[in-house]
């Protein structure tokens, strides 16, 4: 199982790593939106969890790359401080699986994945 | 001849020793970038096993860095809530983090003062801070008012209530999301009602806020009730949020309080109402408060055009 955590901050990138550790994964790190991009283009995931929300704004970009690629989308994650509805409306729309709030708990971020993973 | 030469040598040698230099400093402020990158990863990987992997009590050696300790706990406390809280106050405790924030907050200039502010509200800390934070209470600073009174009200939530009604300024919407962000981690209790019916301005202002942010449906009859006698500021506040809520606006006292509106606040809240779906039937009320004023004509030219983009 492997997964991808995509953050443009080291410190919450480590963060998450930190919480998600547990679950028993092989876990990759991206900090640009650029590498994110060519991760997701050259490297098969089953989970990733994301901070950049800005690809989401127009629709469909980051979801429609994994999905046009694999012909299937792994699980994806967005961790966002916006909770306006339009911005989870599209995220969720264009086939985001989990649009989780800031701040979060880390017993209910793994409990998602783990619920993925299982 | 020979002075020319003597002269083209010497340039020579100042621009090449300029750029041995200038590549030195670049090498030096690297490596101090790349040892400072290597601190905080530790750091990170330190503080974060110790909280969520019930690790050992993190040791840094003689020079530990508290600007970078406070940086990580800050995101930490930041970004999640939920976590073994005695163990973020152990740290704070074991650094002496408080004590270094405080003092920080005292010297610096304040938009500095306001970030040490803001470190202290989210990682809480020891009983003297409630006399360091009443030095900021009063502070013609907008950023460090806020910080401190979001610090007062991380500290003791018990009293966030009594200490947001005393506030001497008017609530901003900073500091109504930095509140709402203590209530979602579970510090402060959801109690709307006694909120919005308490006719403390700062108050119904949260309470407001609260309403909209967790879409309560159910507070409609009181926004209804509060539209008859708010005015202001407050007043424009409850009309949105019973547009965010799809509340009705064909009621009498509904309709007669968008009117009490100034001109430029009612062209904004009739904007408001555009982006959240509104037809024209339902808002014949509000139109009619428009008749022989400025705005006639205007709600229904926006509502009956492409809605989104022209209210955006």
């Amino acid at each position: 199982m492997r997964l991808l955590i995509a953050a443009a901050d080291p410190t919450i990138a480590a963060l998450i790593e930190s919480i998600v550790s547990s679950a028993g994964v092989d876990i990759d790190t991206v900090y640009t939106e650029r590498e994110f991009a060519e991760c997701c283009d050259s490297d098969f995931y089953d989970v990733i969890i994301t901070l950049f929300t800005t690809p989401f704004l127009c629709g469909s970009d980051t979801a429609h790359r994994l999905h046009h690629r694999t012909g299937h989308l792994p699980a994806l994650f967005v961790l966002s401080w916006q909770n306006c509805e339009f911005t989870v409306m599209s995220a969720l729309e264009s086939g985001v699986s989990q649009f989780i709030s800031l701040p979060v708990t880390p017993a209910r971020l793994c409990a998602k994945i783990g619920s993925v993973l299982l | 001849m020979t002075v020319l030469f003597g002269v083209s040598v010497l340039y020579l040698l100042i621009a090449l020793s300029a750029v041995v230099a200038g590549g030195v400093v670049s090498l030096c402020r690297r490596s101090r970038t790349e040892r400072r990158r290597a601190k905080l990863t530790d750091y990170e990987k330190q503080i974060f096993g110790y909280v969520f992997e019930q690790g050992f009590m993190p040791h840094f050696g003689p020079h530990t860095d508290r600007e970078l300790l406070c940086r990580v706990l800050e995101t930490l406390c930041a970004f999640t809530y939920g976590y073994d809280n005695t163990r973020v106050n152990s740290l704070v405790e074991h650094f002496a983090l408080d004590a270094f924030l405080r003092r920080k907050a005292r010297t610096e200039d304040v938009y500095g003062k306001a970030l040490r502010l803001r470190t202290l509200s989210l990682l809480g800390a020891s009983d003297k801070i409630d006399a360091t934070l009443s030095e900021f209470d009063r502070s013609g600073n907008m950023y460090v008012r806020n910080y401190a009174l979001t610090a007062h009200i991380s500290h003791s939530p018990e009293t966030a209530i009594a200490r947001i009604a005393s506030h001497p300024y008017r609530l901003t919407p900073v500091n109504i999301s930095e509140i709402i962000t203590q209530l979602r981690r579970g510090g402060i209790p959801i109690a709307y009602e006694p909120m919005l019916e308490s006719g403390n301005d700062n108050l119904m202002l949260l309470g407001l806020g609260v309403v909209r942010h967790y879409k309560i449906t159910e507070a409609l009859p009181v926004l209804y009730r509060l539209a008859v006698k708010a005015e202001g500021d407050i007043l424009e506040a409850v009309l949105t949020t019973i547009a965010l809520l799809h509340g009705t606006f064909s009621r009498a006292a509904v309709s007669e309080a968008v009117g009490r509106l100034p001109h430029g606040v009612r062209k904004k809240l009739y904007r408001f109402i555009t982006l959240e779906g509104y037809s024209l039937p339902a808002l014949g009320a509000v139109c009619s408060v428009e008749r022989n004023s400025s705005l006639e004509g205007y709600l229904d030219e926006i509502v009956g055009s492409y809605k989104r983009k022209i209210s955006l």
